[in-house]
């Protein structure tokens, strides 16, 4: 996963609600609500980053935490919205 | 493999029999009977009090649920209790049968909302109390009927699309011991004391006390609740409390878009709040405060 960048489903559409966000997969059926680290990870893959570029965005939001739980941490909460189906790990096209 | 689909479907036969010492009866709003031991069907009467039933025994579908008297207690079958279940108690069969009972009236009525919740006649619409298991919602909804606030529901509101909250007509049920220094729900238990067994008491309720099955209200208000030393009524924002709603919605008929802005239009509607307390007092006088008599 290293490799690839990680982008949000399309499929799934994100509902904010005051300070909650939730997320709704109308092919899966299923309501989310993302807590305040999901929502901010959320919120980054909108930029279709790669997994390095999330774990820096975290590691200095998080300057107090040791950087391997920070990496440890958002590989997690990246594989746990990719088994979810509510992102999308993709490798880049060859020649990019 | 073969064997087995064989004994299931002799299984099934037998259930779909009505063999001496069993009844069938239809209940309003599910679409097929259930089928209760005879000895049981008196218990069932008093936990299902407010809600319609008939004899069904000539009924053309098979039963949606059955429960049986067999060795040792009592066996419910049901398509949502797998394995099918014993029970030595009759009124933890009852306890049991509701519960199934709530899921077939959800699968008939698709166009409704289920909410793990509890609700409370104040005026001319619905407190209702969305909380998880244990969080107190019956003790203070039977709290609040015997201070005169109809009861609507301590375990299972149904939401219609408008937002109307609807009564299935079951009875309260609290579990034992009751809380400690709470005298006044004591006496009201005692008073009111229907089926009970070890763990659980079921009260009977006079019919202007409690909601007949679907009677429906609009709901007014939506009131989590929570144990604290210091008694309040705080406000809680929108998005917490439709989180919470969809946590106590266990309605799956609907599609996940139709729940999310059907909850949503509700919890716009109706104010939500926190209820911090820790006797009963304080709770009934701080909900009279902000609903009104």
């Amino acid at each position: 996963m290293t490799a690839a960048r990680i982008r949000r489903n399309p499929a799934v559409h994100e509902e904010a609600v005051d300070e909650a966000l939730f997320l709704i997969d109308e092919a899966a059926d299923a309501i989310y609500h993302l807590d305040a680290l999901a929502a901010a990870l959320w919120r980054i893959l909108d930029a279709e980053p790669g997994l390095d570029e999330v774990v820096a965005v975290f590691a200095d939001a998080f300057p107090e935490v040791e950087p391997m739980t920070v990496a440890a941490d958002v590989v997690r909460a990246v594989e746990s919205l990719c088994s979810s189906g509510l992102a999308i790990a993709a490798r880049p096209a060859q020649g990019r | 493999m073969a064997r087995a689909r064989v004994d299931m479907a002799l299984a099934q036969a037998r259930l779909d029999e009505a063999p001496a010492g069993q009844i069938r009866l239809a209940l309003a709003g599910i679409r097929r009977p259930v089928a209760l031991d005879a000895g049981f069907a008196e218990t069932v009467a008093r936990v299902l009090a407010r809600w319609p039933q008939a004899p069904a025994d000539d009924h053309p579908q098979a039963p949606v649920i059955t429960v049986r008297r067999g060795r040792g207690g009592f066996y419910l079958y049901s398509p949502w209790t797998h394995p099918p279940r014993r029970y030595r108690d009759p009124v933890d069969a009852a306890c049991a049968l509701v519960a199934d009972l709530a899921r077939a009236w959800a699968d008939d009525n698709r166009d409704a909302l289920c909410l793990h919740a509890a609700a409370s006649r104040f005026g001319d619409g619905l407190v209702v109390f969305p909380s998880h298991y244990r969080a107190g919602k019956s003790v203070l909804a039977v709290a609040l009927a015997a201070g005169g606030r109809p009861l609507v529901t301590d375990d299972v509101l149904a939401v219609d699309g408008a937002g109307h909250g609807i009564a299935l007509g079951v009875s309260p049920r609290l579990r034992l011991p009751l809380p400690a220094g709470e005298e006044a729900l004591a006496n009201f238990a005692a008073a009111h004391a229907g089926p009970g067994s070890r763990r659980y008491l079921y009260l009977d309720l006079d019919p202007r006390l409690q909601l007949a099955h679907g009677g429906a209200l609009p709901v007014r208000a939506l009131v989590v609740l929570e144990r604290d030393r210091h008694p309040a009524l705080v406000p809680m924002p929108l998005g917490e409390m439709l989180r919470r709603m969809i946590l106590r919605n266990f309605a799956r008929e609907l599609e996940a878009r139709v729940t999310f802005d059907r909850l949503r239009r509700l919890a716009a509607r109706a104010p939500g709040y926190v209820l911090r307390y820790r006797r009963l007092s304080s709770a009934m006088a701080l909900l009279a405060e902000a609903f009104g008599p």
